[in-house]
């Protein structure tokens, strides 16, 4: 069979396997993984009134992936009653949030009150570094422009001695946040990874410094948790037959190929 | 060669920056203290500038191109334009309902795009490429396979042991792999942190350190 071909007819089974369960979802049944239900037992385990850090260091590009696990996050957060200060490291992440807080459970909540928006801060590790200490030596305004003094969130807050924990999303810079955050202040980090990051952040999960969601997964996971189905639990029939298919691609191409390796060794080519 | 430009200045300043956010971890001086903690608030506002002039640099660049390079001047056209249209409606009063709706409507919409084609490489890679060749690339590919599987969640349905070889292979194996290279890692910034300060490694000075 001509590789052009097997290109083609792996390109039209991707697109009818992920498309139909993406305009008629399936339901198939899915469980709740050990991590996940970490993360949901810590929250719980948080006091109303307490605050956090939250940085989403994502682009657009992640949405798909880590939207749904930061719509049920901040959602369970506010049934809780937990005050969320959120900022971010990538130049995207406050226009991510942006994005999804429509989607997110907000009734009861106000901007100001129950969370605050800071906007980008550009360095990275030695941003966070700066935020840990204080904010309002970096910053007097937030992202929309009101001044930190006018924001009632503001009073009870200025660096991580303050918060109860740090949240980050994607992974990428864990490293960072245990450095500036987990390990100077002695508090728990929670990170709402992306699939791709996940592996790499498994030894500060045995290590008992980092608790993780793994990808769309894992918002579908909290979801169920917090019994508010979203996009997530939409997207797991997705996940499973693009994952069979891939499955069933690495299947195809090593029988082909043992195939092709049979067939030589009968010539005497091998 | 000019006095500020010397590569002595350089090294001394990025020298005094390690030594001071060392010291203060160790020993409690409130002038170090204070120092210690301007130097990062510095650092972002460098980090800020550095934004700044890569978008000029964006700019210049591809005006370049639009005047002297024929082939690619339909597309730096179209980055110019994009780049001049988001930079007033991002700072401009009254463009905010323009600015969200073109970010969330077209960026977001293009990004998510090319992001998705990444689906259509893995499953041609995972047709072509991964192959059990020998000995080593059987291994990997079974320990694909079975990760790959632990992480459907169709299959938890099918048969619990998936999670449980999943859950395995990534807090076993990984794990232990990931802390080698994590702990060698860390090893290798400690000791080029080191050359740094003793003035042996001047390659992220640029030219001024090939002096």
């Amino acid at each position: 069979m001509k590789e052009f071909h097997v290109r083609i007819v792996a390109v039209a089974l991707l697109f009818i396997c992920i498309g139909i369960p993406i305009i008629y979802p399936f339901g198939l049944p899915i469980s709740v993984s050990k991590e996940t239900l970490d993360v949901y037992n810590y929250v719980e385990s948080l006091n109303a009134g307490d605050i956090i850090y939250m940085t989403t260091d994502t682009g657009f590009s992640q949405i798909p992936e880590v939207g749904p696990p930061i719509v049920a996050f901040i959602t369970h957060c506010f049934r809780n009653d937990i005050r969320i200060v959120h900022f971010c490291l990538s130049t995207e992440g406050g226009l991510v949030l942006n994005f999804l807080m429509p989607s997110v459970e907000t009734s009861g909540k106000t901007y100001g009150v129950d969370w605050v928006e800071l906007g980008y801060f550009s360095g990275e590790e030695t941003a966070l570094a700066s935020l840990a200490i204080s904010i309002k030596d970096m910053v007097s305004v937030d992202f929309y422009g009101n001044n930190l003094e006018d924001l009632p969130l503001m009073e009870d807050v200025d660096g991580a001695k303050d918060i109860s924990l740090f949240v980050g999303v994607a992974g990428a810079l864990t490293g960072g946040y245990i450095r500036q955050i987990g390990d100077p202040f002695d508090l728990m980090i929670i990170v709402l990874a992306r699939a791709a990051n996940a592996p790499a952040l498994y030894p500060y999960v045995n290590a008992g410094q980092v608790k993780i969601t793994v990808g769309v997964r894992g918002g579908a996971e909290y979801e169920m948790l917090i019994n508010r189905p979203g996009e997530g639990l939409a997207t797991t029939d997705v996940i499973s037959i693009g994952h069979l298919l891939v499955v069933g691609g690495i299947i195809f191409g090593n029988s082909i190929f043992l195939y092709e390796r049979v067939n030589k060794k009968r010539r005497g080519e091998l | 060669m000019s006095w500020i430009k010397r590569t002595e200045i350089t090294l001394t300043i990025g020298s005094f920056a390690i030594v001071v956010m060392l010291l203060s971890n160790f020993v409690d001086i409130p002038v170090l203290d204070f120092i210690s903690k301007i130097l990062p608030e510095w650092s972002v506002i460098i980090a800020s500038f550095a934004l700044g002039v890569g978008a000029i640099s964006t700019f210049v660049q591809n005006t370049d191109k639009i005047i002297n390079k024929p082939a690619e001047r339909p597309y730096s056209l179209v980055l110019i334009i994009s780049l001049v249209f988001m930079f007033i409606v991002a700072n401009v009063k009254g463009f905010e309902p323009i600015y969200k709706w073109t970010v969330n409507n077209v960026y977001q919409a293009l990004t998510g795009t090319v992001s998705s084609l990444l689906a259509f490489f893995i499953l041609t890679a995972a047709i072509r490429a991964l192959r059990g060749r020998n000995l080593n690339a059987s291994a990997m590919l079974v320990s694909t396979v079975l990760v790959i599987l632990g992480n459907t969640p169709l299959m938890a349905g099918v048969w619990s042991g998936f999670e449980t070889i999943k859950s395995w292979i990534m807090q076993v194996m990984n794990t232990a792999s990931k802390r080698g290279i994590m702990i060698s890692a860390a090893v290798g910034v400690l000791v080029m942190g080191f050359r740094v300060l003793i003035w042996l490694e001047r390659g992220f000075y640029g030219r001024l350190g090939e002096e």
